[in-house]
């Protein structure tokens, strides 16, 4: 099916769906190239819909870098919304990209990136949508239709394996050029698909799931991982060694319709120096690295003056461990302020608040203030290693409040590793205390009525954590945990804190994809076929689906959600190096059990094992 | 000294799937992209000097739509069009920039072609003079203030028909005022529930606008 004949089919059914502009391609910034002169066609696939997707800064990075290669030509897929997924069916049409309007059927890779483990059906319902078989090995023998996934939940895409035909670890700045160079040049040759996937494995940093063996143990528990055909036994990630002269975007794709996070982005660190116990990201993005000030500012300014945005924002794990945060801040919010030009700045850490800072940031922002305490007590703070103290976290408050805010919204987790309903009452506790405190302040905006935000998400413990041996809390911890936290907070506050959380099945269903090895394949194509998609949207999420495909497949999430592995267990993981050597992570576990913690990276290297893989220090 | 500019861009292809509001925000964002001097409003939020005439529905083609922006310094029109032209997305371009000589508020009507695909045009065209020679065609019109009655006869200047292979080719001129608007639309969906012949998903263009006193406007 060609372009003219998608368009012509498309067009009597825009109208009648919701944001048409987003199904149509053609936006500033988006690039068309003459497909005669292309090697190889790229289809980068985000699984959720265009407005989340459009927001994400690696599809941004990678169509960038694979698109200033004359012979490669990257395209954007999102998942169609409901409605229009409907009509596409009725009228059959097949998922298409965005800049050729061309089936994605005919491309010769198709890329999707793992953010989040609940967009799994979503990927089996835009192959599907796509007419290109689900399973892998439904895809013959020829060098087409060559499916690929990168993103972090690539450090276990077990549960997904069946689906892909490779993963690609860590950074893709570099690998992902390797590898369409490999398939450009083994697809002039003449080469199967076989033989491209066992050259594939040669590179650093790809997974080719095929070439591994998995076999079980009578307790349900791993017995061996087996490569074959001279796979490697071990796959390391790749990670980009000069992360300040890395690849980066000169323009954006500027979307006509608004989408979630739509804006001028710089990343300004990879890596975080923190090791939170809790955060993948904190471990499986090490080590950490970060841009010059001065290449941070001349980057911020090339992408706003291509795409015209009229607001910038910075992008990391943790903004305020840059070393060079106040040059970089001072640089930026005076460009900026010349150039009307808004700037926000999220996921600054309470911790080093100082008032000079707060000083330049009260200069562009405008509502209220977010800190992410993520415990309640001192000591579960210390559990988890979040080296925030309760005055640490009333002080940011108070400088809120005398800066003319009134909004706070908190960020906990519960279900945490050694959690008490001591821990559980401490998160009322500091809430109480910051409404307390807000009536105290003699600078208090007046007139307004303090709200603090209180969201409580449910703990999912996540591999290459020390946190990937514990159970998860079940139903009914959780149920009882809530209870606790409504029951905790001052009645008296009753409408000045407002107390949220997600639905546990949705949290439960994270918990179980996130370290679930090759069974949960045929579970996540039932749990399709029964009609999950967009199970991220708590909207969406249709636990009925799960359990029947649980049912159906004869596999119990509690084994894999709600049972604590021992340190000797094979994770399903195992074979992924993420650089971080299993033993820190059992000698993290061991310290967060005794409630104590582990400074930060810059203070002092703990020895995790990444300096050695790097080959140089960290510091 | 600001200096006013009127630019008469077209909107076809991909571009009419973008909305009005959209279609706001992509403007002032290509006006930053060629960087030109915008004037910005007094006040605590100030924002860009901006003007759009006459919404165009979603889904419409337009050879003559209009956008007003008011620049700190002076540039010469061609400039402006030009620095425009090159960042523009695919489906929008600026035709012309000029000085404007009607108020805004003086725009009447505005000229459609109207293409309906069919095998038949001679049997549709048929059925379309029929329909047009009643003596009145009354509709329902939702307004802000609940449902009025129009006669759509009364409304419409038809202005001639064209019998191609593909489909029939309308032109028709309506109110496109800020008092009285008429889409369209309207017409041809009221036209294809009535005609007896039916016709594919019809396609609509506008492609001159005029003042009250149906003189082109400026
Ligand atoms: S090697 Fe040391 S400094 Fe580097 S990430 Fe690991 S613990 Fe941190």
């Amino acid at each position: 099916m060609s372009a003219i004949s998608i368009l012509s089919k498309i067009e009597p059914l825009l109208l009648s769906v919701q944001k048409p502009s987003q199904y149509i391609g053609g936006e500033v910034g988006s690039i068309v190239k003459d497909k005669e002169n292309i090697d190889v066609r790229f289809a980068f696939c985000f699984p959720d819909t265009y407005e989340i997707g459009m927001s994400h800064l690696g599809m941004k990075i990678l169509y960038g870098l694979i698109n200033q290669r004359e012979n490669f030509w990257c395209e954007r897929v999102f998942a169609p919304d409901m409605d229009f997924e409907q009509l596409m069916r009725e009228n059959d049409i097949p998922l298409y990209a965005l800049e050729s309007l061309e089936p994605v059927r005919d491309f010769d890779m198709i890329g999707f990136t793992l953010q989040y483990e609940l967009s799994y059906t979503n990927i089996l319902n835009m192959l599907d949508l796509a007419g290109i078989p689900v399973y892998a090995r439904d895809r013959g023998t020829s060098m087409v239709q060559m499916v690929c996934a990168g993103g972090p939940c690539v450090c276990n895409p077990e549960p997904v394996a069946d689906f892909f035909d490779f993963f690609i670890l860590g950074e893709g700045e570099e690998v992902n050029l390797e590898v369409m160079d490999l398939y450009a040049d083994m697809k002039k040759k003449g080469c199967t698909r076989q033989e491209f996937l066992r050259e594939a494995a040669k590179i650093e940093g790809i997974y080719v799931p095929s070439l591994y063996d998995i076999s079980y143990k009578e307790d349900g528990t791993i017995e061996k991982i087996s490569p074959k055909e001279n796979a490697p036994a071990v796959i390391t990630k790749r990670i980009i060694k000069d992360f300040d002269k890395v690849y980066y975007p000169e323009s954006f794709v500027v979307p006509f319709t608004e989408v979630v996070h739509d804006r001028s982005v710089v990343e300004v660190l990879r890596g975080c120096i923190r090791g939170c116990r809790f955060c993948q990201a904190g471990f499986i993005y090490r080590p950490f690295r970060e841009k010059q000030p001065d290449t941070i500012c001349k980057q911020a300014q090339n992408l706003c003056k291509n795409t015209g945005y009229e607001e910038l924002s910075l992008s990391s794990l943790s903004t305020s461990d840059h070393s060079g945060i106040d040059e970089m801040l001072t640089k930026l919010l005076d460009f900026t302020e010349e150039k009307r030009i808004g700037m926000s700045l999220p996921s600054l850490r309470v911790d080093n608040f100082s008032d000079a800072l707060m000083e330049k940031i009260k200069r562009v922002r405008k509502t209220g203030l977010t800190f992410a305490p993520e415990a309640g007590t001192q000591r579960l703070r210390d559990v988890i290693n979040k080296n925030v103290s309760d005055e640490e976290i009333m002080n940011a408050a108070e400088i809120a409040f005398s800066g003319g805010y009134f909004n706070v919204k908190l960020y906990f987790m519960m279900g945490l590793p050694t959690e008490t309903d001591e821990d559980i009452a401490g998160i009322a506790e500091i809430a109480d205390r910051i409404v307390d405190m807000f009536f105290q302040n003699p600078d208090r905006p007046r007139g307004k009525m303090v709200q603090v935000s209180v969201s409580v998400a449910t703990f999912v413990p996540k591999p290459f954590t020390p946190f990937e041996f514990e159970p998860q809390a079940t139903e009914e911890e959780v149920h009882h945990k809530q209870e606790h936290l409504v029951n905790s907070i001052n009645p008296r506050n009753a409408k000045r804190v407002k107390v949220s959380w997600h639905e546990f099945r949705i949290s439960q269903m994270e918990g179980v994809l996130a370290r679930g090895d090759r069974r949960l394949c045929d579970v996540i194509y039932a749990a399709w076929k029964n009609g999950s998609r967009f199970d991220s949207w708590s909207d969406r999420f249709n636990w009925n689906c799960w359990e029947k495909a649980f049912a159906q497949c004869g596999v119990s999430p509690e084994f894999y959600a709600s049972r604590r592995r021992e340190y000797d267990e094979i994770m399903p993981w195992d074979h992924l190096n993420y650089m971080v050597d299993k033993s820190f992570l059992v000698r993290e576990h061991k310290k967060a059990m005794n409630a104590e913690t582990t400074p930060h990276c810059r203070a002092n290297c703990s020895g995790c094992g990444v300096n050695r893989e790097v080959g140089r220090a960290c510091f | 000294m600001k200096t006013i500019y009127r630019m008469k861009f077209s909107k076809t292809g991909r571009a009419k799937y973008i909305s009005h509001l959209d279609l706001m925000r992509c403007f002032q964002r290509c006006i930053r992209r060629a960087e030109l001097p915008i004037a910005y409003s007094e006040g605590f939020h100030p924002h860009m000097l901006i003007v759009f005439a006459a919404a165009l529905s979603l889904g419409f083609e337009s050879e003559c739509e209009i956008i007003e922006i008011q620049l700190r310094e002076e540039i010469p029109f061609d400039e402006v069009k030009n620095r425009m032209n090159a960042i523009l997305p695919e489906g929008i371009e600026i035709l012309r920039c000029y000085a404007p000589q009607h108020k805004m508020g003086q725009m009447g009507y505005a000229e459609y072609k109207v293409t309906l695909p069919s095998d038949d045009s001679m049997e549709l065209n048929k059925s379309w003079k029929e329909f047009m020679s009643q003596e009145k065609i009354l509709v329902e019109k939702k307004t802000k203030r609940g449902f009025r009655e129009i006669d759509l006869k009364e409304q419409t200047e038809f202005l001639s028909a064209e019998e191609q292979a593909d489909g029939l080719v309308l032109f028709l001129r309506l109110p496109a005022g800020s008092t009285v608007n008429v889409n369209p639309s309207l017409l041809i969906e009221t036209f294809e529930k009535n005609s007896a012949i039916s016709f594919g998903f019809p396609k609509y263009c506008r492609q001159k606008l005029f003042s009250s006193e149906k003189t082109e406007f400026f």
